[in-house]
């Protein structure tokens, strides 16, 4: 994804790119650290993690 | 894998205003007009004409302001540039499909060293350490053959975690020594890396414990509820006495001792103090940098569980959480919020994303029989028992039925705009509150969406976050 070149933009601004679909197909190699989304748990839910690819 | 449509607006005209709804959320937060791409991650800034006709798009009528002119088609020629580098998604676009969600893989455990506490909390979930069972306290060979298991079964995953949970995992000691020596020499001999934590109430943390967690790189989650009367109205010793002095002191001894060692300051909210943000920030002002907190987890029925009409002043407390953060953080006083530490560019693909509770496909609690559940919130339950830690998962089952239950399959996950964020929500808590993995517990979808919101604004805030 090619963000420097493109037309500049005057009423919706680019803050943060990701390309999450691009991984649909690159993904899914299960390094990444387990994930658990109750409450209860601190050490290991999924928003702050980093691929580790 | 489907092809990445790249379809504009010019191109096919009007989105629909359910593919906007469900792909495009537009959202204030912080002062903020923020759109966040639901399917690329991407997330932008809008001014008040793109605000105001992307409402109108959405209403599905016609964008009438005074100026709906030029300024419109300027705003639809902004869409259409970022649609074309791909920072924004066509709304009527299909989601994509990874190449394979695949078989589980257990690739981390939760072990139940002691199933036995040394305080009485009024909201634990863990029926105050026994898991609704005898107490007792996992003898380490067992915790040694679960890490033999681990390492057996995570194939060729070379990243293992493993938690020290319980009850209290201090109570057993010993046996966590016994069980970190072996998770070491697993390393040594596999080249696998183990990753450890453990969680803590910290009233027995001492000098010598610091030194060991310290010593083993064993990262921390250290439990307090933030001032010391919203503390100490629930978090008590077995016979009724206060704590907060006690593991305050323990804990700023310890992280003190650890610079750079990975730790969390880590509380729990209920309808009690909703006001959570004062508390976060109490532990901001006592030095602790790595804070997170998180609603109780508690039926319907518990004096301490988030009801509906309590979620405006949780939501307030999310609120001035981020422009709190923000103005420390300006002010050389930053510290980091668990929920508020997104890594959005480069954050988990697409695959697990469809999952993210773990539960019983890559993630198993170990009780200290050696039993094997999904994790460690159904232990006890019913139904749940996966295997042993000697004869492994003998009921590969239930991983499966776990596995099925991903976003794209849950109707109350397939057209919300934080799918691809919050990735379903905790199952435990669904089966919980719903009996069923497939409808998740919706309290928790209402916080999660918030948090998200909050999230993201901090994240705007602060340069594009991490």
């Amino acid at each position: 994804m090619n963000t420097d070149t493109r037309e500049e933009t005057k009423h919706v601004k680019t803050i943060i790119v990701a390309d999450l679909k691009g991984t649909a197909a690159t993904g899914g190699c299960r390094e990444c650290q387990t994930s658990c989304q109750s409450a209860c748990k601190t050490s290991c839910t999924l928003g702050n993690q980093a691929c580790r690819k | 894998m489907q092809e990445v449509a790249k379809r504009t607006l010019s191109e096919q005209g009007r989105p629909s205003p359910a593919g906007i709804r469900r792909n495009w959320h537009r959202f204030m937060a912080a002062g903020a007009r923020l759109l966040l791409d639901v399917q690329s991650g991407s997330l932008h800034s809008l001014d008040e004409a793109a605000w105001d006709v992307l409402e109108a798009l959405e209403q599905g009528g016609a964008y009438d302001g005074t100026d709906r002119g030029s300024r419109v088609d300027e705003v639809m020629a902004d869409l259409d540039i970022l649609i074309e580098e791909g920072t924004l998604s066509h709304p009527d676009d299909a989601d994509p499909m990874p190449s394979a969600l695949g078989p589980g893989v257990v690739k981390a455990m939760c072990l139940n060293v002691a199933h036995d506490c040394d305080m009485r909390c009024g909201y634990c979930f863990a029926g105050t350490g026994g898991f609704g069972g005898a107490r007792s306290l996992m003898p380490a060979e067992v915790g040694c053959r679960a890490l033999d298991l681990l390492f057996d079964i995570s194939g060729h995953v070379r990243h293992l975690d493993v938690d020290y949970f319980g009850g209290e995992p201090l109570m057993n000691m010993d046996a966590v020594v016994e069980i970190t020596r072996h998770g070491r020499e697993l390393e040594a001999r596999t080249g696998k890396t183990l990753k450890l934590t453990l969680t803590t109430n910290c009233h027995e943390l001492s000098p010598k414990i610091d030194k060991f967690l310290n010593d083993n790189d064993i990262a921390a989650v250290l439990s307090v509820d933030g001032r010391s009367g919203v503390h100490d109205a629930v978090r008590r010793t077995a016979d009724g006495r206060p704590t907060f002095a006690r593991i305050a002191g323990n804990m700023l001894r310890f992280v003190n001792t650890r610079p750079d060692g990975e730790y969390y300051a880590r509380g729990t909210y209920t309808r009690r103090n909703t006001d959570f943000v004062e508390d976060v920030l109490f532990l901001a002002d006592m030095g602790f940098t790595s804070i997170s907190f998180e609603p109780v987890v508690a039926a319907p029925s518990s004096p301490y569980s988030i009801r509906e009409q309590d979620l405006p002043a949780v939501f307030d407390s999310y609120d001035r959480l981020v422009a709190e953060m923000a103005s420390r953080r300006a002010a050389g006083r930053g510290f980091r919020f668990f929920h508020f530490d997104l890594n959005i560019a480069h954050g988990p693909c697409l695959a697990k994303r469809l999952l993210g509770c773990g539960a019983g496909r890559e993630y198993v609690a170990v009780t200290p029989d050696g039993e094997l559940y999904p994790c460690h919130q159904f232990v006890g339950r019913e139904g749940f028992v996966m295997g042993n830690v000697w004869d492994g998962i003998t009921r590969p089952e239930i991983g499966e039925a776990f596995g099925g239950a991903h976003i794209y399959a849950k109707s109350a996950c397939r057209d919300c705009w934080a799918r691809f964020m919050c990735s379903g929500g905790c199952h435990a808590n669904a089966h919980e509150m719903n009996g069923t993995l497939m409808t998740p517990y919706s309290i928790g979808c209402l916080i999660t969406r918030k948090r998200l919101e909050a999230a993201l604004a901090y994240a705007a805030m602060t340069d594009g976050g991490s």
